[in-house]
């Protein structure tokens, strides 16, 4: 008895044995809650069989593929998953370009561009994206005239609150295909321009504009080939068609308000955060490098793209990385202004099929897929950097 | 090389010759590298061992195994009769019997000097605030720093940080103190200052081990030196045996290297 | 130079610095002469918007929807006490915690005081003005006590204060009859979502933390799956789940599984925050050297007392910043609320479109939210700025 008691102390007193004690007790609390869930989920139906079920309902936003409610909620959610990723590749774009140019704007020695700068991210970063929205969407794409009073700009690009209707190009002919092969070998030409200029400019210490000559003979080899080929490609301009009751642009790019306003206040949101990144990252570096590059006598511009923004870049990629997960993210969003994303279908889908437990499993693996694409891309980019920095 | 007027091996005189550290046949690996091969020693309450030998050599992973550290993957180790196992209780006991001073003082940032030594009274030892912040003053007193009770270790030169450590260890009334080569990340001329100050350490009787190689000083602190090399004890005596008459060769090298 | 230029008389001064810091060379007159046309054409269409074309009346005689929604008005005495105690803290923490120089307390301070003045209406304007007023009382308060013998006790308070908010108006508004959540709206919502989300998520998040850097497996496995699932999905999808799925989960037993949306969606607020929380805490964690462990270890303090006193207050004081910027995300989060269909402060603003006087007409009451949001965020994060990292003094 006191034997048995002394080793039951022993055992208590042995610090693997309280790890090991730790981890069993907490492993059975957390097998309890999983079997809890998992019994719960028993109750409901996971059978994915409902995704086959024709929608029944149309998608106002279509891009690529169209979609008629005949077709299958899969097929629906597809069509969601298209209209997500363009909203998320172009607004990665943009808020890229809108974020750099913000984040050196911030740091500029002019005041006035500075100062603007600052209020931009100051104003944009503290406001909810939401907000943001919304108010880009009601207070200013739909408060643009009807379609039938709309603004147009010499009569090919209109605004409207039914789209934004711009002109864009469009293959023509047929040898649209042979253009486009044309335009691929005018790079061969233009590499070795590049190249042989280069080395020259290397040798003998001349100005010799490798870049501009090979842009140079890459545009020009695709102009003579344009003209030559007929002009295989147009520019299609919107007009407006009337049917019995509702009008619509035809031809050309039409963008709903719905995508304008998230894409734009998606990429002023994001922007004013990668503005924060860049002018971090650009200030992380020290002092020297801007005052080396100045003795050498570059110039602001050269300073900024010769010298600071390669080096800014490398630490910048991984806060990047986050915020375009963020983007992607907040995309889902849409929904609020009822712009058909992944997000938005799957609730439509989910009132009236119901099986939420199933339909937001696929939506967390849809993001999870976008996000861990974005990471990879961006990891290729991170080794590339940091390979020609080594 | 500091002055030579205190009475050489004071340690020995008094010593009670009771065994208060004892390392039987101890290895230890880290993964497929093995850091300690086969220890076996034994040091007596009141002496003075000075542990020194080549980067890598073992002499760290050594003290660090008498407070458990690290933990020693062969052998025995007990510290004032109680053995060092996986004995949660056993190891609270010799914690507060052992402090400890490392070479990079790990003093606590975000604490005062004066909380920095009474934290562990306190919650160890569960003494009254009251009680444990006149210890503190006591302990600043004896390491001749007391006006800095109320500042922020990064206030301090490195040479005082490592005399508050040395006040914070002693807050624990221990038995035994290990010394990580507590002078290595110290200003030449700081390094003085803390030797004072193990030095009457020694002088008052405290079990000591030291990592160092400020070999004045241990030549005149020293009961004892331990000269370790690939994790083994290869030379242990004097310090006038090893000044006068060291016997291996890579003791030897080592010596004139540093000396 | 700085005497130069300071002899110089005022009119050409001002040229001097017209010409270094706007037209310096040629590349920079053009972009000032560009920002300034596209300043011009902004500012101009905002002010046309501001005072003449924006229907300020829509705000104007909804200050209580925009205020509290439905909240019935004989349940307001409920809601100041806490409220006061959050002025009398946030003013005391801001003295003792911040570097914020005068002018720019006063322009913080004016700016959140009158953002309530105009949401309240009648005799709360009185109340709010009492509020305003501890914290400038607590201010000044805390200004005097810094770095006395009393520094210590008055940021004990704070701190103390600060944690009791949230309790003292749970408790408020249950006790006796209670409010029912449903009726909650308004900023008033968002404050409530906002604290209710930082109050439970910041702690959650602090253990999800520790959980994660735990040397235990299971859970360190079972921690970071929590918080990467959680972070897979968007906080609108959590939501929605709060929603539909919530209610299948929830256990059956003392009426949980009857709570109301409210609940549900604080419940979703502290989840998907602590998991953010965990990882800027996780970043927090990772600074602390292996030294200030072994120090703590060799002088016998156990593992929850070197977490306690020696890990954590330094883990968590590194980042601060990052944990404000977590703050921020929050109280921003609380507006997505209305996907929820709750009449939080956006929903109020866009509820207004719906009045007979006010068809379509959203834009002044969006605008207006958006400051509301904006004044909040923007005071939090500048304090963020400024508040001591290391105790200060070491590096001052």
């Amino acid at each position: 008895m006191a034997a048995e008691s002394l080793r039951g102390r022993r055992l208590w007193r042995s610090g693997r044995a309280r790890r090991m004690a730790t981890q069993a007790g907490f492993s059975v609390l957390l097998l309890i809650f999983l079997a809890y869930m998992v019994e719960r989920a028993s109750h409901l139906d996971l059978d994915i069989g409902f995704m086959d079920a024709p929608a029944g309902f149309q998608i106002s936003h279509t891009f690529v593929f169209g979609f008629d409610s005949g077709e299958s909620r899969l097929a629906a959610y597809f069509v969601a998953v298209t209209n997500t990723i363009r909203l998320v590749v172009v607004g990665i774009l943009l808020a890229t370009v809108i974020g750099v140019l913000a984040g050196v704007a911030r740091l500029s020695d002019n005041w006035l561009v500075s100062r603007i700068a600052t209020v931009y991210v100051e104003v944009v970063r503290n406001t909810p994206l939401l907000v943001q929205i919304i108010f880009w969407y009601t207070a200013v794409f739909l408060k643009l005239p009807r379609i039938e009073a709309e603004r147009s700009l010499f009569d090919v690009a209109f605004l409207s609150n039914r789209a934004l209707a711009l002109p864009w190009p469009e293959p023509r002919g047929d040898f649209f295909t042979a253009w486009v092969i044309v335009l691929a070998l005018a790079l061969v030409p233009g590499y070795f321009v590049r190249r042989i200029r280069a080395r020259r400019e290397a040798e003998t210490g001349q100005t010799m504009r490798p870049n501009l000559y090979s842009l140079g003979v890459v545009l020009g080899i695709a102009a003579i080939g344009f003209l030559v080929l007929g002009l295989p490609v147009g520019i299609d301009t919107p007009t407006i068609v009337s049917e019995e009751f509702t009008k619509g642009y035809v031809g050309g790019l039409s963008v709903t308000p719905e995508f304008a306003a998230l894409l734009i206040a998606l990429v002023m949101y994001t922007g004013s955060f990668i503005a924060e990144i860049v002018r971090g990252s650009i200030q992380a570096l020290p002092r020297g490098q801007t005052e080396a590059a100045m003795a050498v006598g570059l110039t602001g511009y050269q300073r900024i793209t010769l010298v600071i923004l390669p080096q800014a870049l490398r630490s910048m990629i991984p806060s990047l990385t986050n915020e375009y997960l963020n983007l992607t993210k907040n995309s889902s969003l849409a929904a609020a202004i009822a712009y058909a994303d992944l997000f938005q279908i799957s609730e439509i889908i989910i009132n009236k099929a119901g099986h939420a437990v199933v339909m937001f499993i696929i939506v967390i693996i849809t993001y999870q897929v976008m996000s861990f694409t974005i990471s990879a891309f961006m990891a290729f980019i991170n080794r590339r950097v940091q390979l020609v920095g080594a | 090389m500091t002055s030579q007027q205190t009475q050489p091996a004071q340690g020995q005189t008094q010593r009670t010759g009771r065994d208060m550290i004892v390392v039987e046949g101890v290895s230890k690996w880290f993964d497929d590298f093995q850091a300690l091969r086969d220890v076996t020693t034994t040091m007596q309450e009141q002496e003075v061992v000075v542990v020194f030998g080549p980067s890598g050599s073992g002499k760290s992973t050594f003290i660090r195994t008498l407070n458990r550290l690290e933990q020693h993957d062969a052998g025995r180790i007990l510290i004032d009769g109680i053995e060092l196992t996986d004995d949660l209780a056993n190891l609270e006991a010799i914690r507060s019997e052992v402090g400890m001073v490392f070479q990079q003082f790990n003093l606590f940032p975000h604490l005062t000097v004066q909380r920095n030594i009474t934290l562990a009274p306190q919650k160890v030892r569960h003494l009254p605030q009251a009680e444990a912040e006149e210890l503190a003053m006591q302990l600043l007193e004896r390491v001749g720093i007391p006006e800095q009770a109320d500042k922020f270790p990064a206030q301090l030169s490195g040479g005082q940080q490592q005399r508050v450590a040395i006040a914070r260890a002693l807050a624990m009334q221990p038995k035994i103190m290990l010394f990580d080569e507590p002078t290595s990340a110290l200003d030449p001329e700081m390094i003085k200052e803390v030797l004072d100050v193990m030095r009457e350490l020694a002088e008052s009787g405290m079990t000591m081990i030291v990592v160092t190689h400020e070999m004045g000083f241990a030549r005149e602190v020293a009961d004892r030196f331990l000269f370790f090399d690939d994790g083994q004890i290869v030379e242990e005596g004097t310090p006038e045996h090893f000044f006068t008459d060291p016997q291996e060769d890579r003791t030897k090298l080592f010596l004139s290297q540093i000396l | 130079m700085q005497a130069q230029l300071s002899s110089l008389s005022g009119p050409l001064l001002a040229r001097r610095w017209v010409q270094k810091n706007l037209f310096s060379n040629r590349w920079n007159s053009v972009l000032t002469v560009i920002t300034l046309t596209l300043f011009a054409v902004i500012a101009y269409n905002l002010l046309r918007f501001v005072l003449v074309s924006a229907e300020w009346e829509s705000v104007d005689v909804n200050r209580r929807l925009l205020f509290l929604a439905t909240y019935p008005s004989a349940e307001e005495w409920r809601l100041w006490p806490p409220l006061w105690l959050f002025s009398g803290v946030a003013g005391l923490a801001y003295a003792l915690w911040s570097r914020v120089s005068r002018r720019e307390i006063v322009i913080l301070g004016a700016s959140a005081a009158f953002m309530f003045l105009l949401l309240a209406e009648g005799s709360n304007g009185a109340l709010v003005a009492t509020g305003t007023l501890i914290a400038v009382g607590a201010y000044a308060g805390g200004r005097r006590l810094r770095e006395t013998r009393y520094d210590t006790t008055a940021r004990r308070v704070a701190i103390g204060g600060g944690v009791a908010v949230l309790p003292l108006a749970l408790i408020l508004l249950n006790a006796g009859d209670g409010v029912r959540t449903t009726v909650w709206g308004g900023v008033m919502l968002n404050l409530t979502l906002a604290t209710v989300g930082i109050g439970f998520g910041f702690p959650l998040g602090v253990m999800l933390a520790l959980g994660r850097a735990s040397s235990l497996p299971v859970v360190r496995l079972a921690c970071a799956g929590y918080i990467e699932f959680v972070r897979a999905g968007p906080l609108i999808l959590w939501l929605a789940m709060a929603r539909f799925v919530l209610p299948d989960f929830l256990p059956t037993v003392g009426g949980l599984d009857e709570v109301d949306l409210v609940v549900r969606a604080m419940m979703v607020m502290a989840g998907f925050s602590g998991a953010y929380i965990a990882e800027v805490v996780r970043g927090g964690l990772q600074t602390i050297p292996r030294g200030q462990r072994e120090a703590a270890d060799a002088m016998g303090l156990n593992a929850f007392q070197t977490t306690w006193y020696i890990v954590l207050p330094q883990a968590l004081r590194s980042v601060i910043p990052a944990l404000v910027n977590r703050f921020v995300s929050l109280w921003k989060d609380t507006s997505l609320v209305v996907v929820l269909g709750f009449v939080d402060l956006l929903g109020a603003a866009r509820a207004i479109s719906a009045q007979p006087d006010f068809v379509g007409r959203q834009a002044a009451a969006l605008l207006f939210a958006a400051l509301v949001f904006w004044t909040v965020a923007f005071t939090m994060s500048r304090l963020s700025l400024r508040i001591e990292r290391h105790l200060g003094v070491g590096e001052r």
